[in-house]
């Protein structure tokens, strides 16, 4: 009885202490996690203030995005073109020119189905005192004029059925024209143009309308094109009814093929393209030259024709393409009156000097364009080109980006450079390029061309030019290109 | 000299016919332009965010390849500009 007792007492006494015991460690950690909530309250005040901080600069950020409707970028090229060149009689002069083109790139993404891209370009000659001509609108920003900005490109892409089997893209404004493949390759960018630029080079208002045949065959995409380069009916008065010129707008209209095989590695772009001008116009100064009037005249249609491709970083570290292209010209009788007091056509010239029309027979051209590049390392790339035109070669192109405009001679071009990248957005190029002109006129729509080694063409060669007939030319250029 | 011709066909057939960029990229969902160049070297760098978008089980010749074009397709990289292309 007496050691239950005991027992008893003992289990009391012990449980005491225990409970004595786990009451001051409870205790304990009752104090830890109330120091351990305070802390975390007041964390979470803190990193509630973070939040809100962040949040306002998130929503500044959402908000720039939202109004900032429009990217900029910038495109500048400086180039410094040094000329050794023989004129027929076998004179040499040399003359350097120095070219300065800034772009300042605009897009915006306005929709999903809908987009715009622009460009306004500033290009000129150092220190240029000549007054040239700006009303040729094709030109304007693509030839070196003056310090004027111009819009060299303004369009809009609106994804018309978005999801369908074929969509179509149209594509309003002053359209990219220019700067066409492959043009990119020395350029050292991508692909900055619709047309092959051996065919086109010229900015023009009017309107593409793509069909994407991606989803029927991969990779495909048919373009048609409307432009009107030339339009004499618009009159300097106020009124914008505009009147009968009686000359009638060249208009360009066009087909073209694109194809890209994504299966392949490396970049690639086919193209096939018609694209006929009708009802060219011309402007030369009049024959009353003391009034300095012009004359502006239809004188029939140009057919190109062609086809191009282009390869890009084969294995990695070589480019490739080729161009053909085909002009035929069809004459439609009428003449313009030169300086000289000859009259000539649409690439022809009048039968004897008193005539006033010519034939209305067709007169073709042709010409080819084919280039490599290779990408030594990252840095240094070195490239060649090689173009030839026959001698009724006629294209739209105006040298925008080599003051002898080698795409339209009709002779032989040969061009070597070497690239060296100086970070990710700019680089130096420097390359000579080797003309050898066989016929007159490269790049003239009007006057039949005459071969250099025409006798008669010998004996006049001074008199029909104030800087004599130019028979080889050799330019060495270095220029500092930034696209950022 | 059969075998040597055998292993250059087979090179450059594999060479024509790799798997591109975009194909990888269009496979794994991802849309170059959605990001600048920047923000797609930092998820080069970061493991967590490669195994996020699947790149975790590229090869590395695959994920060479693709962070390539995805560089070089960035919102801010040099883009192409052909309308209605």
């Amino acid at each position: 009885m007496i050691s239950k007792k005991i027992l008893i007492s003992a289990i009391t006494a012990a449980t005491m202490i225990s409970v004595s015991a786990n009451a001051g460690e409870l205790e304990d950690r009752i104090l830890k996690l109330e120091k351990t909530i305070a802390d975390m309250k007041a964390q979470k005040a803190e990193d509630e203030e973070i939040i809100d901080e962040l949040d306002e600069r998130v929503s500044d950020v959402e908000f720039r995005s939202y109004t900032d409707k429009i990217s900029f970028g910038l495109g500048m090229r400086v180039e410094s073109n040094h000329f050794t060149n023989t004129k027929l009689n076998g004179d040499k002069y040399s003359t350097t020119l120095n070219r300065i083109k800034v772009n300042i790139n605009m897009k915006s993404k306005i929709a999903d189905d809908m987009k715009f891209v622009g460009r306004l370009s500033m290009y000129k000659n150092w220190g240029d005192q000549t007054p040239r001509m700006t009303n040729l609108d094709y030109s304007q920003g693509r030839r070196p004029n003056s310090s004027e900005l111009y819009v060299e490109r303004a369009y809009v892409d609106w994804l018309t059925n978005k999801g369908s089997t074929v969509p179509f893209t149209v594509s309003l404004g002053r359209l990219s024209t220019s700067d066409g493949p492959s043009y990119n390759i020395k350029e050292d960018t991508k692909r900055k143009g619709t047309f092959s630029a051996l065919a086109y080079d010229w900015a023009m208002d009017g309107v593409i309308l793509t069909a994407n045949l991606d989803k029927i065959s991969s990779g495909t995409d048919v373009q048609f094109t409307y432009f009107t380069p030339s339009v004499q009916d618009n009159p300097k008065t106020i009124s914008q009814i505009g009147y009968d010129s009686g000359i009638d707008d060249t208009t360009v209209t066009g087909l073209i093929v694109n194809k890209t095989f994504k299966k392949l590695s490396f970049g690639n772009s086919f193209q096939a393209y018609y694209i006929p001008a009708t009802d060219t116009t011309v402007t030369v100064p009049g024959t009353d030259t003391a009034s300095g009037n012009t004359e502006t005249k239809n004188l029939g249609d140009m057919i190109l024709t062609g086809a191009m491709m282009e390869f890009t970083k084969i294995n990695g570290n070589i480019d490739f393409f080729t161009h053909y292209a085909q002009n035929e010209a069809r004459p439609n009788g009428e003449t313009i009156s030169l300086k000289n007091g000859k009259s000539a056509g649409l690439l022809s010239a009048v039968p004897t000097a008193t005539s006033t029309t010519v034939s209305t027979d067709s007169i073709y051209g042709h010409a080819i364009w084919v280039g490599t590049r290779y990408h030594i390392n990252k840095v240094w790339k070195v490239g060649a080109e090689y173009n030839k035109g026959s001698k009724n070669w006629f294209s739209f192109t105006v040298g925008s980006n080599d003051p002898v405009n080698k795409l339209a001679v009709r002779g032989e071009v040969t061009e070597v450079y070497v690239t060296k990248s100086i970070n990710k957005y700019a680089n130096i190029r420097v390359g000579y390029i080797d003309i050898n002109v066989d016929n007159m006129n490269s790049g003239m729509i009007f006057g039949s061309p005459r071969s250099l080694t025409d006798p008669n063409v010998v004996a006049q060669a001074d008199a029909l030019s104030d800087a004599g007939v130019v028979s080889d030319s050799r330019n060495l250029y270095i220029s500092f290109n930034l696209l950022f | 000299m059969r075998k040597m011709i055998a292993i250059a066909t087979l090179f450059f057939t594999v060479s024509l016919f790799g798997s591109s960029g975009a194909d990888l990229a269009s496979q794994l969902g991802l849309d170059a332009s959605t990001k600048v160049t920047k923000q797609w070297e930092r998820i080069f760098k970061s493991k967590r965010k490669m195994k996020k978008r699947g790149l975790d089980k590229l090869s590395a010749g695959d994920l060479s390849v693709l962070k390539e074009y995805l560089i070089n397709n960035a919102a801010d990289a040099d883009s192409a500009e052909s309308a209605g292309r």
